[in-house]
């Protein structure tokens, strides 16, 4: 057993080095793809499953509001996901959204729809 | 006192320059653990103030993009204030309430960085809050 050891972190070590080349390749393919796709003018279509790939949480709940108002943060968070939009995998969606919401609020952009602030519209005011 | 000034100009560089900050979840916290734990915390911050004071100028006025660094950058300055809070003489449960707000605001500053990478990296988003 005190034999298999050292064999058993040799192992380890090299899986590591393995899943870390692997990672690195990865994170400059996706880097190459995004480049590409930004190399192209232009929306991508408002029916497609990627629509939100390229905007920011705050643009697309803007618009989104723009179509349909006002929302609930769960909805908001059902049209995202449905979108496309990037959230990774360690911060929630929840918290992503409500955060952003609350930016949007404080500068103005949308506003609460009701007392209880379970529904957000865009602002009236400009 | 030389004080050496940041230059953190793209998330890559927050990643490489900021240190995982893990919050002790045992009852017992030494005063090495809390000098460490501030350490990392204000080297984290410096870097986030950094990256922000670097991006805030070019920002489109009045965008969601502005108020996210905005954001940020007050999340930082919570943090700065919570982190003083804390002492090394760490004893008894009103220090162990700093430590969770501390924990609290410092979350809230890892999302806000989320928020700021969402819009100009999307792909490493979980690296940076994983290297939070």
């Amino acid at each position: 057993m005190a034999k298999q050891q050292p064999k058993a972190v040799q192992k380890r070590e090299k899986t590591l080095g393995y899943l870390a080349g692997e990672y690195r390749e990865s994170l400059e393919y996706t880097a190459e793809l995004k480049r590409a796709i930004d190399g192209f003018r232009g929306n991508i279509p408002p029916n497609s499953p990627y629509r939100y790939l390229r905007s920011e949480v705050g643009g697309a709940i803007l618009t989104t509001l723009e179509s349909k108002s006002p929302q609930t943060i769960p909805q908001l968070i059902k049209e995202l996901q449905s979108g496309g939009c990037v959230f990774g995998a360690v911060k929630t969606p929840q918290e992503i959204v409500t955060k952003a919401v609350k930016a949007l609020v404080a500068i103005g952009k949308v506003e609460w729809a009701d007392q209880a602030k379970s529904q957000v519209r865009l602002s009236k005011s400009p | 006192m030389v004080f050496k000034q940041i230059s953190v100009t793209s998330i890559a560089e927050v990643i490489h320059n900021v240190q995982q900050v893990e919050f002790p979840t045992d009852h017992f916290i030494s005063s090495q653990e809390i000098v460490e734990l501030k350490r990392k915390i204000k080297q984290n911050c410096d870097v986030m103030i950094a990256y922000a004071q670097h991006v805030l100028p070019v920002a489109a006025k009045g965008s969601y993009h502005e108020a996210i660094l905005r954001q940020l950058r007050q999340d930082v300055m919570l943090v700065r204030a919570e982190c003083g809070k804390v002492n090394a003489n760490f004893a008894g449960a009103k220090h162990r309430s700093k430590l969770t707000q501390l924990h609290a605001a410092y979350e809230e500053m890892r999302l806000a960085a989320v928020l700021v990478c969402q819009g100009a990296e999307p792909e490493l988003i979980d690296s940076l809050a994983v290297a939070l």
